[in-house]
């Protein structure tokens, strides 16, 4: 397979300020050390709860954040070592979807100018063509060119999603980073945005990073999927290894807690009892999950565990699998 | 069935007077509640079943809210008929509620024990100190760890689950619970908090004998939570059922569609499309008499867009409504097998 993305012990950290007399700054560890490639055509899932750090590795990977530290490298080039010119030629390239299609769609601006403003800024043609290209790329996510002169308050939350996604398209990229792109959807509206996202794949040939919380879609689109804990990633398996064989014991405790749609497993579900998420601005030592693990042991409070390959293409970081 | 009711809802309507025109929220709702029992309020946004619930303890904002018709018996009186002071007592004591938004329920300049002992020193008149310590009891029922540190805490110094935990506590404050709305409680939540949420919940509701009507729209919660469900669309009921009539044989076409949306179902572990529903929630403001889910549904008929359909009932206590029946129950556990 070739590699689009590879991505090498990237950091990313933000500085709180103190919000008290003391002198000493805190470290919020957003992205702590994640490495991981992808591959072209793939659909890389990657989950979490909220702030675990999915978003803003998948904004780092874009070079919409600066690194801490650490490489992305797209087709062996690394993004952060780009100057300002190539990195925009480069856009073209990469997009994103973002999640709240209420927030992400300038109010004041219609339709047609929302899609075709990529299409200005990178020169795509002669205003005939642009015209042309809007046309046709809203009729590929499903939206009637006729109503390109209306504004997005008078579309509905699916039809927004469709424009945003007509937006990240109108470029021809070959990677998109959809950030919880249907998670503010209705489920039955959620169904035709997963579908047309899949449909937009084979046509023209993605690769996606699909960020999101909710399980049951990441494990329906990916075709690999992340697991990421307060800034690291903890576990990392093809879909269907994933769900035959879950290493790390925080990955086994979010599947459990993520309620199944048959009421009949109800009572046959295992409990696993677990606190809250500690903060991620001193995250507790050794494994960030010790303190939640009911397998902790001693080793897990004091060093964090590597992410290493168990089985082929199967990675997780935890102590229970491997010798210190 | 021998079980008590414990609240009944019939017929009722509720209408929004907005400047774009008349906002028919819910139409033409019945429903009941037993006693003990969790009933689960299906649907997606805008299908009514938030104003169902603010129908019931009498938070619709009026005006411009307005409730036509109907009546809501709980425990033998017409709460539409009482005044507000009769139904501000009930509120405090025997039906409470629980919030989405942990985060902008909770009062942030009062500490979270003065905020549990109002509920007990404005309904049951005790004393601050009395009321205090029954705060930290309550604090202690919904598992807080060191409730009485904790009680001195502001909202801010709380996570996310913990207040939910203090909104439930706060819940719970009435003395003889009778029943607790819980509108999307655990959406703002993350798996993990939310699993932990419901757990507690269903503790709770064994051990203070409550019924629960739980408002929802992850089909996920209704499984785990659910004795019976009501689906709604568009303002309307659709199916009625008990939790497992509604999962193993879904029979309206927009419960059968919204259970072929979930990515989770069984049968996509080998496929790589979506059966989704075509279309888009209807704008309540242009709907007519007819059926709401006939221009998103594979079965309409002419007749679908004149009236909506009487009840048809499949089972006992499983009921839809539409006007396909036995078309679509013939056809519709085909294509969901």
């Amino acid at each position: 397979m070739d590699k689009l993305l590879e991505v090498k012990n990237l950091k990313k950290y933000y500085h709180i300020s103190s919000n008290n007399m003391s002198s000493q700054n805190a470290v919020l560890k957003a992205v702590d050390d994640v490495s991981f490639d992808l591959g072209k055509g793939e659909i890389l899932g990657i989950v979490g709860e909220s702030g675990c750090g999915k978003s803003t590795l998948g904004k780092t990977i874009l070079r919409l954040h600066d690194k801490t530290d650490g490489q992305v490298l797209y087709h062996g080039d690394d993004l952060f070592e780009m100057k300002h010119q190539e990195m925009t030629a480069l856009r073209k390239q990469m997009q994103m979807v973002f999640q709240d299609p209420f927030s992400s769609l300038n109010p004041r601006k219609k339709i047609s100018s929302l899609i075709d403003q990529p299409l200005r800024i990178h020169n795509y043609g002669t205003p005939a063509e642009i015209v042309e290209k809007v046309e046709s790329i809203m009729e590929e996510v499903g939206i009637n060119p006729h109503y390109k002169k209306r504004f997005p308050h008078q579309f509905s939350g699916g039809q927004r999603q469709r424009i945003g996604i007509a937006r990240a398209l109108a470029l021809n990229p070959e990677f998109v980073v959809c950030d919880e792109a249907v998670s503010a959807l209705d489920v039955s509206v959620q169904a035709q945005i997963l579908n047309l996202l899949l449909d937009l794949r084979e046509k023209h040939d993605l690769t996606y990073i699909f960020i999101a919380h909710d399980l049951a879609v990441v494990e329906f689109i990916s075709t690999r999927i992340i697991v990421m804990y307060l800034g690291k990633i903890v576990e990392v398996a093809s879909k269907e290894d994933l769900k035959k064989n879950r290493l790390h014991p925080y990955t086994k405790a979010l599947f459990s807690a993520f309620p199944m749609t048959d009421p009949h497993q109800r009572d046959k579900k295992e409990k696993i009892v677990m606190g809250d998420v500690p903060s991620p601005i001193n995250p507790p030592s050794g494994c960030h999950f010790h303190p939640r693990c009911p397998f902790a042991k001693d080793i897990c409070r004091q060093e964090y565990p590597p992410l290493k390959e168990l089985e082929s293409g199967h990675f997780a970081a935890c102590w229970l699998h491997q010798e210190s | 069935m021998s079980e008590e009711t414990l609240l009944s809802m019939e017929n009722i309507n509720v209408h929004f007077n907005t400047r774009r025109g008349v906002v028919k929220a819910v139409r033409d709702l019945s429903l009941y509640i037993n006693k003990g029992e969790t009933l689960a309020l299906v649907g997606e946004s805008g299908c009514g079943k938030s104003v169902t619930a603010h129908t019931i303890n009498q938070l619709i904002p009026m005006p411009p809210g307005v409730i036509e018709s109907g009546s809501v018996i709980f425990q033998g009186r017409d709460l539409l008929q009482c005044t507000q002071r009769e139904v501000q007592d009930l509120r405090g004591t025997q039906i409470s509620m629980i919030f989405q938004e942990p985060m902008t329920s909770l009062n942030p300049v009062f500490k979270i024990g003065d905020q549990l002992a109002d509920v007990f020193m404005a309904h049951q008149d005790m004393k601050k100190k009395e009321a205090l310590a029954k705060a930290v009891e309550l604090l202690k029922l919904v598992k807080i760890p060191s409730p009485e540190k904790r009680a001195y805490d502001y909202p801010h110094q709380l996570s996310g689950g913990m207040r939910q935990r203090v909104m439930i506590a706060m819940a719970l404050a009435s003395p003889d619970s009778g029943l607790m709305i819980a509108d999307e409680p655990t959406t703002a939540l993350d798996v993990t908090i939310q699993a932990q949420i419901l757990d507690l919940l269903n503790d709770l509701k064994d051990k203070v004998n409550m019924s629960l009507l739980l408002i929802t729209h992850d089909m996920g919660v209704v499984a785990e939570m659910a004795d019976r469900v009501v689906v709604m669309y568009a303002g309307r009921k659709v199916e009625e059922g008990t939790v497992y009539q509604i999962f193993d044989n879904p029979s309206h076409p927009y419960t059968l569609g919204l259970l072929n949306s979930l990515p989770s179902n069984d049968k996509y572990k080998n496929s790589t499309r979506l059966e989704a529903i075509p279309g888009n929630v209807p704008d309540l403001l242009s709907l007519g008499e007819g059926c709401p889910f006939a221009n998103r549904c594979n079965w309409s008929s002419d007749v679908c867009n004149k009236s909506f359909p009487g009840k048809t009932e499949l089972a006992e206590g499983h009921s839809i409504w539409c006007h396909n029946a036995t078309k679509v129950i013939a056809e519709g556990t085909k294509t969901n097998g």
